[in-house]
């Protein structure tokens, strides 16, 4: 009997080239942490694309509908039903605002946050140009906020992200934002993933 | 022959006569919120849910009243069922996910089997029950349900109120305006927000009832980005209480306002929702349609946000926490455009992520937590702004109160009193 295909797919096997280009990937997400926990926010938005998109959709708990073997962005609500966040990055811009005005009292004082970002890999890209300038890029997260003396929370999950070659380094096109929670256990989702 | 004495409930005179003064202890106390679970949650009309959730027969959705968690679904009849998510053998929790269609439940410890309207229809080894076990007899909890506008509400007071006779004729004039203003309905977008604030329950529904006095603080730097201050967006309005202590806000236009002006919020789908206008006349009538809802709260804890399009339950979870589940209303009617305008304008506004709401739940955990920390103020809160200020007006049936008093505050908390104090 034929046991399940191993392939490169499954175990990873890649060229010292994609190993490079996935350090390299991995390197530009360490950094645009960085700017969101330091809130740097006019350096971090300066990394995204004109033209991006963020999302942060909600995930389904359907009878019958079980996920094993199914890719991650099935098991969440699509185009048409309702996200927590689903907006041009123009939007982003104007969360920023929102925050430097120092009256969004949810945010004020600041929370303290300190990002996790492991398992960095280039997808193989179903949607991609052969030699185009975009990659599609898997990254987990555990995203830890405090705020004054009593506030402790934990976000988990896992991202896709469109990121896009340009002159002076990488730009975000396009993330999208896969909380493992469907209940979240949060007062307001005033940050970024 | 036992002598029983029955004594003042302890939640007694916890809101004054007039609403103003609220003792904190509504507001952190265990002992009050197990008072409140079986006096207000397992007595009163619950919001578990929107027809438009379950078009289909074998339809499900999960759901909860109060802490209850019930399964909300569609007959072969069409009719709507709510049964306790809790199997009758040995309490199992039926059902854990949050929607489906499906002909039976079966349990997974033992394997009963029950129809979707709470019938028990097998079980396994039933031979081995030697006659013991009567079918009939452990159905599915089943608590009474009915539909008003495509909103489905369920009691676990199997002899009270009607649930038109619960939301009173005058709530119903304003529900309507809400809920079927062009007469083709709304219905929900798929997916529902839910978030835990760690706050009491009643917080955000009075907030929702007509708090207009927060928003220009609390949601300044919002607000301050593009738009009206509040006090100018929603002139004119009023604070509406109903027969029943359902609180609305809403808008009286003047005779004249032209179309565009009366639609229900920001500007989303407005030319659609303009051209509308004769539909909704004649639905309304023309003078109820110079009525435009912004918000309210059908006690206890069903709230609506129809200026930005919302619903939701603020379901409780223990004194101190609140599971809101928030849904996103759009007309039936509304073209696929509209209906992402409206979609899209919710969604960047408020929800957990929304540019507006995010403030909100800050506010009332520090609420809770003032209240439980600060407890030996031994004054109560004060609710008291624009106290004696109410009046009656027949185009707005209820009682009604300038936009800047906390008349709807005070009436949540005397309604609540009253559900609390009826034996």
């Amino acid at each position: 009997m034929d046991g399940p295909a191993v392939t490169a797919a499954t175990t990873g096997a890649a060229t010292t080239d994609v190993v490079a280009l996935d350090l390299e990937i991995a390197r530009f997400l360490y950094r645009e942490a960085a700017l969101l926990d330091d809130r740097r926010w006019d350096d971090w938005l300066a990394l995204w694309a004109e033209d991006g998109h963020y999302s942060v959709p909600i995930r389904r708990d359907v009878e019958g509908d079980d996920s094993w073997g199914r890719p991650v962005e099935e098991c969440f609500g699509g185009p048409g039903e309702l996200h927590y966040v689903d907006e041009p990055f123009l939007v982003a811009s104007v969360r920023v605002a929102k925050l430097k005005t120092g009256k969004a009292w949810a945010e004020q004082p600041p929370s303290h946050t300190t990002r996790l970002i492991t398992n960095v890999h280039v997808l193989d890209d179903p949607d991609g140009e052969p030699d185009g300038d975009e990659v599609l890029v898997h990254s987990n997260f555990l995203v830890h906020r405090t705020r004054g003396a009593t506030h402790q929370e934990q976000f988990v999950g896992t991202r896709r992200d469109r990121l896009r070659r340009s002159d002076d380094g990488w730009r975000i096109a396009g993330r999208r934002v896969f909380l493992n929670t469907s209940v979240l256990g949060v007062a307001n989702l005033q940050l970024f993933f | 022959m036992s002598i029983s004495t029955v004594a003042e409930p302890l939640t007694a005179g916890l809101v004054a006569e007039d609403g103003s003064r609220v003792s904190r202890r509504l507001f952190f106390d265990d002992a009050v919120y197990e008072e409140e679970r079986r006096r207000i949650f397992e007595r009163t009309w619950l919001f578990v849910g929107h027809e438009s959730q379950i078009p289909d027969a074998g339809d499900f959705i999960a759901s909860s009243m109060g802490e209850e968690p019930v399964l909300v679904s569609r007959g072969i009849d069409g009719s709507v069922s709510v049964v306790v998510n809790s199997c009758t053998h040995r309490g199992t929790k039926l059902c854990d996910v949050d929607r489906g269609n499906a002909s039976t439940l079966t349990c997974p410890y033992h394997g009963w089997q029950f129809a979707l309207d709470g019938r028990l229809l097998g079980v396994p080894r039933f031979a081995a029950y030697l006659g013991e076990l009567d079918k009939s007899d452990r159905s599915l909890h089943r608590p009474r349900v009915e539909t008003f506008l495509g909103l489905i509400f369920a009691t676990f007071d199997l002899g009270g109120p009607t649930l038109r006779e619960y939301l009173g004729d005058d709530l119903i004039f304003y529900l309507e305006a809400t809920f079927d203003r062009d007469g083709t309905g709304t219905s929900v977008v798929a997916g529902i927000h839910r978030w835990h604030i760690a706050c009491n329950w009643k917080l955000p529904c009075e907030n929702q009832a007509g708090d207009l006095y927060h928003p220009d603080v609390s949601h300044v730097a919002a607000l301050s980005l593009g738009g009206d201050s509040v006090s100018a967006s929603l002139d004119p309005g009023v604070q509406v209480t109903t027969s029943e202590g359902h609180a609305m806000v809403v808008r009286t236009m003047p005779e004249g306002t032209p179309p565009a002006d009366l639609v229900p919020g920001g500007n989303a789908g407005v030319d659609w929702f303009t051209g509308r206008h004769e539909l909704v006349e004649e639905r309304l009538g023309a003078e109820r349609s110079l009525i435009v809802p912004i918000a309210g709260n059908v006690f206890p804890n069903f709230s609506m946000l129809p200026s930005v399009f919302s619903i939701r339950v603020n379901h409780p979870r223990g004194p101190m926490g609140t599971e809101v589940w928030a849904y996103c209303l759009v007309p039936s009617a509304a073209p696929p455009e509209v209906r992402e305008q409206i979609h899209g304008y919710y969604q960047v506004t408020f929800g957990p992520g929304g540019l507006v709401e995010e403030e909100d739940g800050e506010n009332w955990i520090g609420m809770t937590n003032g209240a439980s920390t600060a407890r030996t103020d031994p004054r109560p809160l004060h609710i008291g702004m624009g106290l004696g200020t109410e009046y009656t007006d027949e185009r707005v049936p209820g009682s009604v109160a300038p936009l800047f008093t906390e008349h709807n505050q005070r009436e949540f908390y005397k309604t609540w009193q009253r559900w609390m104090d009826r034996p």
